[in-house]
């Protein structure tokens, strides 16, 4: 099943590309590597979890209990990070382009 | 933060997801929500509060399984794919699912109903009474001991391979109470077929007679209102001769009917792999009740027919089904003849492999252990106080 790869769902799978997280980890890290632009909420979080996890990019790899409260752990499969190298390439590329479109002088560098 | 008071607020709006996906992710997603909120907050605010309901509803709209697969898995012609049987198990628990599950019954006895009211050279005048059978059918699954067999019924069907699946709930696990698991009784196959094939022999034998040589049957003539064309009621009449050739043309084609699911529940029963039951103890019956009944009745039918007490209006159609039922009854025994594992039968599987063709395996009945109570110190004992 393939999904669409909005910047939400690319965010969370960037943020649990080096190691598992839980899913307040992962709205943290994605806070983190969005440089504060984009925070999840609980609902939005879980619905992109949900979506990876059926189209099989993400899978659940282990669970504990912290002060009381439920954590489960994912972390990308292969297919995710393949995805997930594809898009970050496309994203170079297309940043590339955009920059010599704004600045000309630098299309060769 | 007050854990209960915002554990309470959030999963009153984590209701907007659907009962199995609360099961299998809400203690996380409550846990989430609890890091995510304030210190001290004692509910939910409103802006996290309507995301989880929007999201909520989105996870309920990406589940459901496309309509025309709904449609047929209502009618029972289908079942749904493994990827919706979360889907299932909340259907089956959910509220009014007896109803749901009667609908194509209670929808296409409406639809014959409605027929001589829609369709004719004139329309019958309606009359309130004719929507009696649907409402009693749809009143029907408001019975507790109905809802119950239904639930029950599709849950075996659904969930044979998993029963942990076909129970959802997302409330905190009750106390755990002293429990023994008790294995499911069943009649065994051989002697019930057996009597079955009497009874259902018994009454291919004397319907037929009976129906033959009843001196006075039910007709079906036109009322005698004029304005009224597609309008008709039962009248007793005298029997005539071209009665017996109808007759002989309904047991020919019973007898087809009885031949083809025969033959089919021979060869469903000859290939079917019977699983291993733990839960299982096969039975035999003491006083086999339901055949004494069914001989009665049917004893009771083809003599009061037969005599002219009782207007000829059972034997004929209950003369078809037993050719039927003697067919079905047959290729089963037929099929069981060439196994080894014959004893291991119930009968529920003879019936199950013949009309589905699936084994379901029994879980056990969980019977909860009931401990004395213990002694009351408020109470004073009897006999000598100790010293």
């Amino acid at each position: 099943m393939a999904i669409r790869m909005t910047e939400q769902v690319y965010l969370v799978l960037l943020a649990l590309a080096d190691h598992p997280r839980h899913g307040y980890g992962v709205v943290q890290r994605v806070l983190e590597l969005s440089d504060g632009a984009v925070r999840l909420s609980a609902g939005t979080l879980y619905g992109v979890l949900d979506r990876l996890t059926t189209a099989g990019w993400i899978t659940e790899s282990g669970e504990e209990v912290v002060d009381g409260r439920l954590r489960r752990y994912y972390r990308v499969t292969d297919d995710g990070a393949a995805t997930l190298a594809a898009e970050t390439a496309r994203l170079e590329s297309l940043t590339r382009r955009a920059a010599a479109v704004l600045r000309p002088g630098m299309a060769g560098a | 933060m007050s854990d209960n008071a915002f554990e309470r607020s959030a999963r009153r709006w984590m209701r907007a997801y659907p009962l199995w996906w609360r099961e299998r992710r809400g203690g996380e997603l409550l846990g989430v929500l609890e890091e995510l909120a304030d210190d001290g907050a004692r509910r939910l605010d409103l802006r996290t509060g309507l995301s989880l309901v929007r999201c909520g509803w989105a996870t309920r709209v990406r589940y459901r399984p496309p309509w025309h697969r709904v449609v047929l898995y209502r009618l029972g012609f289908a079942r749904l794919p493994a990827q919706f049987r979360w889907w299932v198990a909340q259907d089956i628990q959910g509220r009014f699912f007896p109803l749901r599950e009667m609908t194509p019954s209670i929808g296409m006895l409406g639809v014959l109903i409605a027929l001589p009211f829609m369709w004719g050279p004139g329309r019958a005048q309606f009359s309130w009474l004719s929507l009696l059978g649907p409402l009693t059918l749809a009143a029907l699954s408001f019975v507790p001991a109905m809802d119950r067999r239904l639930r029950r019924l599709a849950r075996e069907r659904a969930f044979a391979d998993r029963p942990s699946l076909g129970r959802l709930t997302d409330r905190p696990a009750p106390p755990a109470v002293p429990e023994r698991l008790r294995p499911r009784r069943r009649s065994a196959a051989r002697p019930g077929l057996a009597r079955a094939a009497f009874v259902l022999g018994l009454g291919a034998f004397v319907l037929p007679v009976a129906a033959a040589v009843a001196p006075q049957r039910v007709d079906m003539v036109p009322c005698a209102v004029d304005d009224v064309a597609w309008c008709a009621e039962s009248v007793v009449v005298a029997r005539e001769p071209h009665v017996g050739g109808a007759l002989v043309v309904w047991l020919a084609l019973a007898v087809l009917a009885g031949a083809v699911v025969g033959a089919r529940a021979a060869r469903r029963v000859r290939r079917a792999s019977l699983p291993e039951q733990p839960f299982r103890q096969l039975v035999a019956t003491r006083v086999p009740w339901g055949s004494l009944t069914a001989t009665g009745a049917i004893g009771a039918v083809a003599l009061g027919e037969a005599t002219g007490a009782l207007v000829q209006l059972f034997a004929a159609p209950l003369a078809g089904l037993c050719v039927v039922g003697l067919g079905l009854v047959g290729g089963q025994l037929h099929g069981l003849r060439g196994r080894g594992d014959v004893d291991a039968w119930a009968l529920i599987d003879a019936w199950r492999v013949a009309t589905s063709g699936v084994v379901l395996v029994d879980p056990p009945y969980r019977e909860t252990i009931v401990l004395p109570a213990p002694p009351d110190p408020s109470r004073p004992t009897e006999g000598p106080v100790p010293g």
